[in-house]
């Protein structure tokens, strides 16, 4: 195949057939030589079939964060190859540069480094490196059909790890769930109903907790420490159906909803709790259960990656199914889903008395900041400013009925804005583990 | 689907307009077959009844023959008026051999018909439908007729008199005189009182006292022999057998491309000895007959094929990429609130300014007994008074009237706003207030 210098070199010609007084053997003359030269430079191209592809790099990155992968191509053939390459990735995987340049000796190697700034978590596979090897005049070179460079191409996936502005409160909860656990001094003992050790009585500790029995055995004044309960067991369930695709402020509802369970995740494994993972909407999208203390963190994370919105309605029964199993121990099961009235009356309400007999449960619903910001008038309100804050007093007091039922049926409600959301889940998971309600 | 129907059916309603004006126009034209078309038997429509009638009555003897051997046959020596009807159906070269001083005149004939009879004349322009027009000439006849109705086809003539802005020509040939008409309507039963139409048409007929009417309506013309049909000599008035007969198919085939083979066959002759070296492709491929071509500087060819080469070279670079774009499914995405945002348009294009405001109040409401620790049906003199406001000025916010236009509705919305802020925000700090 030709390049732009076959056309660059035709163009070389252009005054000899305007000036020599024979244009026509000079036309003849000049294209001649010129697909001559082509077919010389296409001939003398290094072959395509000795290249050899590998790649190495990053396999997970969190979403916002930039990765690298890197391409090493060896030329095991024997010529020189003037390498054109082209490593295509899917579009959100956010891939760059777009193409390289190489040239490689005979037996030479050449890593060539894609920077990927991912869009959008889950896996963002690479499709296809295509190689072209130009001759060494430029004016051809060689390229395969897109089948042999996919069948050439070396797989690779970057698992991008879903969004965790929640972060940054992570600390401050680590810090109240020490308190709670008794291991940082503050006041006194740690709260909690498991017996957790005796030690020598200080200034500040509650005189009620001296055991006077253990005191006297060892002629000193002993007293009893507490902890929380652990190894209880926390189910994020989280509803990837229609109502998670709605869009807040940017992203959808789920983004918020897997930044809450992420966050939830961490504490509940530094507390020593057990946590499980199942995401659900017509069918189960993901599950993650058992597994080491070490591990499940990590397989969280990545159950979670991988989850999408679906357009689909979410079936509350295959939740009951999992939930009320006659084996199943008592669990903190946070349900991560939208108060919309018509799925919430159709889905969860019926099942809701039986799972609360059962289990404690916590719905969570992150809510849209538009609508509470639209049901306030602005400064200088019309009568399209004024039907719209109706609208939305409709909304919110529509949401309102939702989560008195949902709490008259026995749950707990977490109902905050995206910036909140994280936090005051965690904030009922933190006043539940203190008070021993888990 | 509806997309593609919104570019279709203007086009289609386009296409099913023009062709169906193609069609009825085609429809309403006579038809050189029919047999009542400018017949003098019958007196209907596209018929000539009317005409040969008004030439009986100026004491003209109308003959209608039924082809042009029988036309031939009975025209005697005497100069005599020959009507043709359908020139394009009857064997006008057969007709050069008139005696002298006749008038011969062919209603419309087309241009295959004029190149056949080797008049000296050819079709400038036609038109959609006939339309009236002045003689604009001296003739005779013409300018007693006046304005009629003969200007469809126009014609152009090497020598001789057009009027009618040449829907109506005379010129001589081989010591008799053609007249060719533009359009039959002149000659019709339908239109032949309009306009100066029979004074035309009586006029043309009536130069002799006898008429010929050839009243042909199938094909009347001999086997093409390209040499008989132009031989100088035609042997007049001894017809040939075939003149006679009727449709023959195997006749028809070569009837014009064989009239045609003559003249252009020096010019390609030509075009190929001009061609320089190496380009007998290009130069046999159909263009040499152009003399723009053939004129065209050897150098400027070759740079033209040479800069359509380029151009070439570089679309055929351009056109293989570096590897197709990937595709990947988009992740479903559903905008927030439209059903609210909905509900709130709803509202003010049915003007409930009742209902939305309605809304308000008990929301409102539902704040103010919360703030104040009240049972949630509280009346506004409850709220009034725990709220420590008047009575009245409560009542007038929360228990309003409808409100009855815009003004009032935004008006009593921001009182409430208002109202609400007023009795929820703590007061501030005394020391604040200094």
């Amino acid at each position: 195949m030709i390049t732009h210098r076959f056309a660059v070199l035709l163009a070389l010609g252009l005054p000899f057939t305007a000036l020599t007084p024979q244009p026509w053997y000079a036309l003849a003359v000049i294209v001649a030589a010129a697909v001559l030269l082509a077919l010389l430079d296409a001939g003398l191209a290094g072959p395509l079939t000795g290249l050899r592809l590998r790649r190495d790099g990053d396999r997970t990155v969190w979403l916002g964060a930039t990765a690298q992968v890197r391409l090493t191509v060896a030329n095991t053939g024997p010529r020189t190859v003037r390498l054109h390459l082209r490593d295509s990735w899917v579009p959100s995987a956010g891939a760059g540069p777009l193409s390289h340049t190489a040239v490689l000796s005979e037996g030479g190697e050449h890593t060539l480094t894609t920077t990927l700034t991912p869009t959008r978590h889950g896996d963002r596979p690479a499709v296809r490196v295509t190689l072209r090897s130009a001759g060494p005049l430029g004016l051809a070179y060689r390229q395969r059909r897109r089948t042999w460079n996919e069948r050439h191409t070396p797989a690779w996936t970057l698992r991008v790890l879903p969004r965790f502005p929640s972060r940054r409160v992570l600390p401050e909860k680590l810090a109240r769930l020490r308190v709670v656990d008794g291991s940082v001094v503050t006041r006194g003992r740690g709260h909690g109903t498991e017996f957790d050790a005796l030690r020598e009585y200080v200034i500040g500790d509650d005189v009620r907790s001296i055991d006077w029995r253990a005191s006297a055995r060892a002629h000193d004044v002993v007293v009893r420490t507490w902890r929380p309960e652990r190894d209880r067991r926390v189910v994020c369930v989280l509803d990837t159906g229609r109502t998670s695709a709605v869009l807040i402020g940017d992203a959808p509802r789920l983004d918020a909803s897997i930044d809450a369970a992420l966050l939830l995740s961490v504490l509940a494994t530094r507390a020593d709790d057990r946590v499980d993972l199942l995401a659900l909407d017509a069918t189960v999208r993901t599950r993650i259960e058992g597994g080491g203390h070490r591990t499940r963190l990590p397989r969280l994370i990545d159950g979670m990656a991988s989850l999408h919105p679906q357009l689909a309605e979410t079936d509350f029964t295959v939740l009951g199914q999992e939930m009320l199993r006659r084996d199943r121990k008592r669990a903190l099961l946070v349900i991560f889903t939208a108060l919309d009235t018509a799925p919430m009356i159709a889905g969860l309400l019926p099942l809701l008395p039986r799972l609360t007999a059962r289990h404690k449960v916590i719905v969570a619903a992150v809510r849209d900041p538009l609508v509470s910001r639209l049901a306030e008038l602005p400064a200088n309100a019309g009568p399209a400013d004024v039907h719209r804050a109706a609208a939305a007093q409709r909304v919110l007091a529509e949401r309102d009925r939702v989560r008195d039922v949902l709490a008259h049926s026995g749950a707990t409600v977490v109902d905050a804005d995206a910036d909140t959301f994280a936090g005051r889940v965690a904030d009922v998971y933190l006043l539940l583990k203190a008070s021993g309600r888990l | 689907m509806r997309r593609w129907l919104r570019a279709a059916i203007p086009f289609a309603a386009l296409t099913t307009l023009i062709t169906g004006t193609l069609i009825v126009h085609a429809i309403e034209q006579p038809d050189d077959d029919d047999p009542a078309y400018l017949t003098p038997q019958q007196t209907d429509g596209i018929s000539g009844g009317t005409l040969a009638a008004r030439l009986r009555e100026r004491g003209i003897t109308v003959d209608r023959v039924t082809s042009t051997g029988q036309a031939l046959d009975t025209i005697g020596d005497d100069p005599t008026t020959v009507f043709v009807a359908t020139p394009d159906l009857a064997d006008l070269p057969r007709l050069r051999g008139l005696p002298a001083g006749s008038h011969l005149v062919a209603v419309d004939p087309s241009a295959s018909a004029l190149l056949r009879s080797g008049w000296p004349a050819e079709v400038d322009r036609t038109h959609w439908s006939t339309t009236v027009t002045d003689p604009g000439c001296g003739d005779e006849i013409a300018t007693g007729a006046g304005p009629a109705a003969v200007r469809k086809t126009e014609y152009a003539v090497t020598r001789g008199a057009l009027c009618y802005h040449g829907a109506l020509a005379t010129f001589p040939v081989d010591g008799h005189t053609v007249t060719v008409v533009g359009s039959p309507d002149p000659f019709r039963d339908d239109r032949i009182t309009e306009h100066g139409n029979a004074a035309l048409a009586v006029g043309l007929l009536s130069r002799h006292d006898r008429v010929i009417w050839i009243d042909v309506h199938d094909r009347d013309r001999p086997s093409p022999t390209p040499t008989a049909a132009y031989s100088p000599t035609p042997a007049p008035r001894t017809p040939t057998p075939a003149a006679t007969d009727s449709y023959q198919p195997w006749q028809t085939g070569p009837a014009e491309p064989g009239d045609r083979s003559g003249p252009p066959g020096g010019g390609n002759g030509d075009g190929e000895g001009d061609g320089g070296p190496g380009d007998g492709d290009q130069q046999s491929g159909g263009l040499p007959d152009d003399p723009l071509v053939r004129n065209l500087p050897p150098a400027l060819v070759t740079t033209l094929i040479l800069l359509a080469l380029i151009l070439l070279a570089l679309a055929v670079a351009a056109a293989r990429r570096l590897g197709t774009p990937v595709a990947e499914p988009l992740p479903s995405k559903v905008p927030a609130n439209e059903t609210m945002l909905g509900h709130a348009r709803l509202y003010q294009r049915a003007r409930a300014r009742g209902p939305s405001l309605q809304i308000l109040r008990a929301h409102a409401r539902r704040r103010l007994t919360t703030h104040l620790a009240l049972p949630p049906h509280a009346d506004s003199e409850q709220i009034a008074t725990h709220a420590g406001l008047p009575v009245r000025y409560v009542r007038d916010i929360l228990d309003g009237d409808t409100p009855t236009s815009n003004a009032d509705l935004v008006e009593a919305a921001v009182l409430l706003q208002r109202l609400v802020r007023d009795v929820t925000t703590p007061p501030p700090a005394e020391g604040e207030q200094s």
